[in-house]
């Protein structure tokens, strides 16, 4: 088999669902979310009752545009919707509200990071609205089928690329960056576990050098990047032992079975679906004007890739810090809040890179202790730049800062840096006066090191700077230490 | 008594709704048993619903442009916890959990819900025939058919057991049972009035509309149940003049006559009756002209098209009727056994045919040929009648080409029925408002002694214009004949 890659190339286009992060669903006031007991988020409408009919949720809308824009796609004029009818006991009114001949957004193209350092272009043909569709549940022992409808009726952007990707760690690391730019642009959560960011491939193989397309077959639902891979790798075996005994391949929907690593036909019969697409009368077509896609091209946060860059050669991160704080979105935004709050403040020491550690390390374990998201925490942009600026002034140490104070600051959001420094007895003792006294005590009780300093053995000042500290009780800001010894020592000999 | 006589009386505090509503119980006691208006009639619920407007009466509130009008409800608009079949076996026992747009607004002027009106299957039909329970009767005879779909609402306006019902129009659901049972039926502007809680059938066509025993009652109920509903998209913004705004004379008023609406295959003792009352508009000041043959040149194709248009979209808007959330469901063998078994046994033949049609024209490799043609066609007849409306006010002609016909007649031959909506259904398929008044009685023919309708149509929008006619014609035509069994009534 080792001969496969070199004989057959494979062809690989993706179909991606993501749920778009609206609080209400596509075309009723029901709240779009996940994890609620069943069929308690319903109502008339998405339970598809005799009579009820659609109000369009202009949120969907917005961030349809956003996704159109971070997609580099031309966007239509005007919203049309038309249904897909199909039966199914988890689609309530037995059509699905989707868009057929014209798509919300057509003609892109994605630019994402492949593993070896290179980029790839991708073409997005088209992405459209349409509504998602309950969920069945079989239960365990039991001679029946459940539907909830919780998730009937929220939105959804169903995003089409051209089979332009050439191997599946391609489709991964194209989904990779998809995923992340949607999530940066505020689209949707694209939460895999949740559902909320799922993955169609088709793939189809070629002789190498050939330019026309072989047969494809299409592998659903798939929910995880590792799937995905997996999937393409299974099928790219299956259709390669196909062709290579002489066989045709029957274009076909397939499920992935991750536990055997195969894919296998549904037993659906393709032939049978014949979708009668016709426009949705109960929607008329709805303007997207001029001045609401400006609007959301205004409001467009900046991509991912830009932000990386700018991280790198404006603020002088290391390449890895500026990758790690991109990671997720809400890092990068806390980040970039609490610089803004230092330089605000004219914080002269302010540096990124500190900073980037304070949220990277400090910031995150908090919020991996508490079990909260970096948003949710009481220790907010403002006051963690407060607490940094507090450091920065050599009020208290580093370590007191980055353990005791930032504890107590999740721990009571009306406390302030200054505040819990004294009821802590952190506070660092700066003044010259203070620190002379105690300076002068401990070169009197280490006369010996100072004698040995003086002769040569300038290594001895960290030494004495630590007997400084003890003293202090660890109260004294070793900085200005540091520049005292050294007034009070003078030059050791040569 | 009128609606807005009850609603004057009432508000004046001078008539108790609870006595109004009582009174109509006992004129549904006697008369339902010979119309078979109504499919459900909860007298506890239209008395408490009486004694709230009383309430609101007492407490020195004003209960409301419709204060104590008993109302029916044809049984495809939804009322929370009344039934809402839909005249279908498939929604047997269903209960809707919420109420119709309309229902909010006669509920909030004070009207008092009073039953629900039999219909054909999903408002499929022209006589009530369909109706998956039984077919109503016609006020004037027993032996012969309402018309339909709403055949309910105009037999229980028509035997005087309430003074106003509501029904529904795809293709002349109201219009020609008003017409088969001597009373007044209003289609409005599609959009004007919301169809959110309308039973969907043909989702581009349906409008819900009054059906009243004056043209009065219909303006005064369509002047409540008119205006634009955020949860139904397809409702118009703006301003909507009153009903009442309109001057009631019909004097420099230009009526044109197609040639079309007077086709051969219209019953000549009815085109006698239309041509009368068109004769009573001119003396009354109106400029009525027969427009020359061409002028409609594609209405002949109305009703292929109304069938093709109305049955695709009906075989999507009823494909929610499959057992799964509600209604009987058949769940033996498979999922596939479930559907057929659930669909074929509780939908009606004429449902079925009707699914069967509207999927095949909406199938693949058939869909340009078909549903595409059909709404090229649909936009064709819509810019006939825009031209006219250059030049007319109002476009007049009969109802329906027949009157009302027996029981049975025409239930072998699905397209004689499908032809009583020729003449209504051109309105439905630009979405103009029209309506149907009560013109005297055929005076030979199958019809002898049935009452004809003078339909007229208007521009779209001009729903206030439309029935400022009807009302103006209502005076010049004086009080209208009442069949035996409505005179029995005060
Ligand atoms: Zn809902």
């Amino acid at each position: 088999m080792s001969d496969v890659a070199i004989r057959y190339e494979p062809v690989i286009g993706l179909e991606v669902h993501v749920q778009l992060a609206t609080r209400t669903k596509m075309f009723c006031r029901c709240e779009a979310r996940f994890g609620a007991p069943p069929n308690t988020l319903i109502c008339p409408v998405c339970s598809g009752q005799p009579g009820t009919l659609p109000a369009f949720n202009g949120r969907a809308l917005d961030l349809g545009i956003t996704a159109g824009l971070a997609l580099g796609c031309a966007l239509d004029h005007e919203v049309k919707f038309d249904r897909k009818n199909y039966f199914y006991p988890d689609l309530p009114k037995g059509y699905q509200v989707s868009q057929f001949d014209r798509p919300l957004c057509h003609d892109g193209s994605f630019t994402f990071d492949r593993a070896d350092g290179t980029t790839k272009t991708v073409t997005i043909i088209r992405a459209h609205l349409e509504e998602d569709s309950g969920k069945i549940i079989h239960p365990e022992g039991m001679e029946l089928s459940l539907v909830d409808l919780n998730r009937a009726g929220t939105p959804l952007l169903e995003i089409v690329t051209a089979p332009d990707l050439r191997s599946s760690a391609e489709a991964r690391d194209f989904l990779q960056d998809l995923r992340q730019t949607l999530r940066y642009a505020g689209v949707s959560d694209c939460d895999m576990e949740k559902g909320s960011f799922r993955c169609d491939v088709n793939l189809s193989l070629r002789p190498v050098g050939q330019e026309a397309f072989g047969t494809r077959t299409e592998t659903k639902n798939l929910n995880s990047f590792r799937f995905v891979e997996q999937a393409l790798e299974a099928e790219i075996l299956r259709q390669t032992a196909i062709l290579e005994a002489g066989d045709d391949i029957v274009q076909c929907t397939l499920t992935f079975d991750p536990e055997r690593q195969v894919t296998r036909p549904t037993r659906v019969k393709e032939e049978l679906h014949d979708y009668r697409y016709f426009p949705e009368p109960d929607l008329p077509l709805f303007a997207v004007a001029p001045e609401r896609v400006e609007a959301r091209r205004r409001k467009m946060p900046e991509a991912p890739v830009a932000r990386q860059q700018r991280y790198r050669n404006a603020l002088g991160l290391k390449a890895e810090v500026a990758e790690d704080l991109i990671a997720d979105r809400d890092i990068s935004d806390t980040f970039e809040a609490t610089l803004a709050c230092l330089v605000a403040a004219d914080d002269t020491e302010a540096s990124p890179a500190a900073t980037a550690s304070w949220v990277l390390n400090d910031l995150r374990r908090i919020a991996n202790e508490r079990h909260l998201k970096l948003t949710e925490l009481a220790v907010t942009p403002q006051r963690l730049g407060a607490l940094i600026a507090f450091v920065n002034a050599g009020k208290v140490s580093r370590q007191a800062a980055r353990t005791t104070i930032l504890d107590a600051l999740q721990d009571d959001p009306e406390a302030t840096p200054a505040s819990v420094a004294a009821e802590h007895d952190l506070l660092q003792v700066s003044d010259t006066a203070s620190l002379g006294t105690i300076i002068d005590e401990v070169l009197i009780a280490e006369a010996d090191m100072v004698q040995r300093y003086r002769a040569g053995k300038t290594g001895l000042l960290n030494a004495l700077l630590g007997s400084v500290m003890k003293a202090s009780a660890g109260k004294a800001n070793p900085n200005e230490v540091r520049k005292l010894l050294g007034e009070k020592l003078g030059p050791p000999a040569a | 008594m009128s609606a807005a006589d009850i609603a004057s009386r009432v508000r004046a505090g001078e008539l108790d709704p609870i006595v109004v509503t009582e009174k109509a119980l006992a004129r549904f006691e006697e008369r339902n048993p010979v119309v078979h208006a109504y499919l459900d009639l909860d007298r506890e619920d239209a008395l408490q619903r009486a004694a709230a407007v009383s309430e609101r009466v007492s407490r020195g509130e004003d209960p409301g442009q419709l204060a104590g009008v008993p109302i029916s409800l044809k049984d495809n608009i939804a009322v929370a916890g009344a039934t809402l079949t839909a005249g279908s076996r498939i929604l047997q026992g269903y209960r809707s959990p919420y109420d119709a747009h309309v229902t909010e607004r006669l509920v909030a002027e004070g009207a008092v819900l009073f039953g629900r009106t039999n219909l054909d299957e999903f408002a499929m039909g022209a006589s009530t025939e369909n109706s998956g329970f039984a077919p109503s009767r016609n006020p004037w005879d027993r032996k012969r058919v309402p018309g339909g779909s709403s055949g309910g609402s105009a037999a229980a306006v028509g035997a005087g057991i309430v003074p106003v019902a509501l029904g529904s129009e795809t293709g002349g659901s109201i219009r020609q049972p008003a017409a088969l049972c001597g009373v007044t039926g209003f289609k409005p502007t599609y959009g004007s009035v919301s169809r959110r809680g309308l039973v969907a059938f043909g989702s581009s066509l349906d409008q819900i509309g009054p059906l009243a025993a004056t043209a009065e009652d219909a303006a005064l109920v369509f002047d409540v149940i008119t205006g634009h509903d955020p949860g139904d998209a397809t409702t118009t913004t703006g301003k909507r003049p009153s009903a009442f705004l309109a001057p009631t004379s019909v004097e420099g008023l230009r009526i044109g006559i197609p040639e079309e609406f007077l086709d051969p295959s219209v019953d000549p003792h009815i085109l006698a009756q239309v041509d009368q009352a068109t004769d009573l508009l001119s003396e009354a000041g109106a400029i009525t002209k027969v427009v020359p043959a061409g002028g409609l040149a594609h209405a002949n194709l109305s009703i292929p098209v109304y069938y093709l248009v109305s049955s695709s979209e009906a075989c999507s808007n009823l494909a929610r009727f499959d057992g799964m959330r509600y209604g009987p469901r058949h769940d033996d063998g498979d999922l596939l056994d479930a559907y057929l078994a659930t669909r074929a046994g509780h939908f009606g033949a004429e449902v079925q045919r009707r699914i069967l049609l509207g999927t095949f024209a909406l199938s693949a490799g058939y869909y340009d040929a078909w549903y595409k043609k059909a709404l090229q066609v649909r936009r064709l007849v819509s810019d006939e009648f825009t031209t006219l409306f250059k030049e007319y006010d109002l476009l007049a002609g009969p109802t329906s080409p027949v009157g009302a016909f027996k029981l049975g007649e025409r239930t072998d031959d699905p397209y004689a029925m499908y032809l009583c909506d020729l003449l209504t259904a051109p309105a439905c398929l630009g979405g103009f408002p029209s309506v149907s008044v009560p013109c005297g009685l055929a005076r030979k023919g199958p019809y002898k002694g049935l009452p004809v309708g003078l339909q007229l149509v208007g521009r779209p929008g001009e729903d206030h214009v439309v029935l400022a006619a009807a009302r103006a014609f209502e005076a010049i035509r004086g009080e209208p004949e009442r069949p035996v069994v409505y005179s029995a009534a005060e």
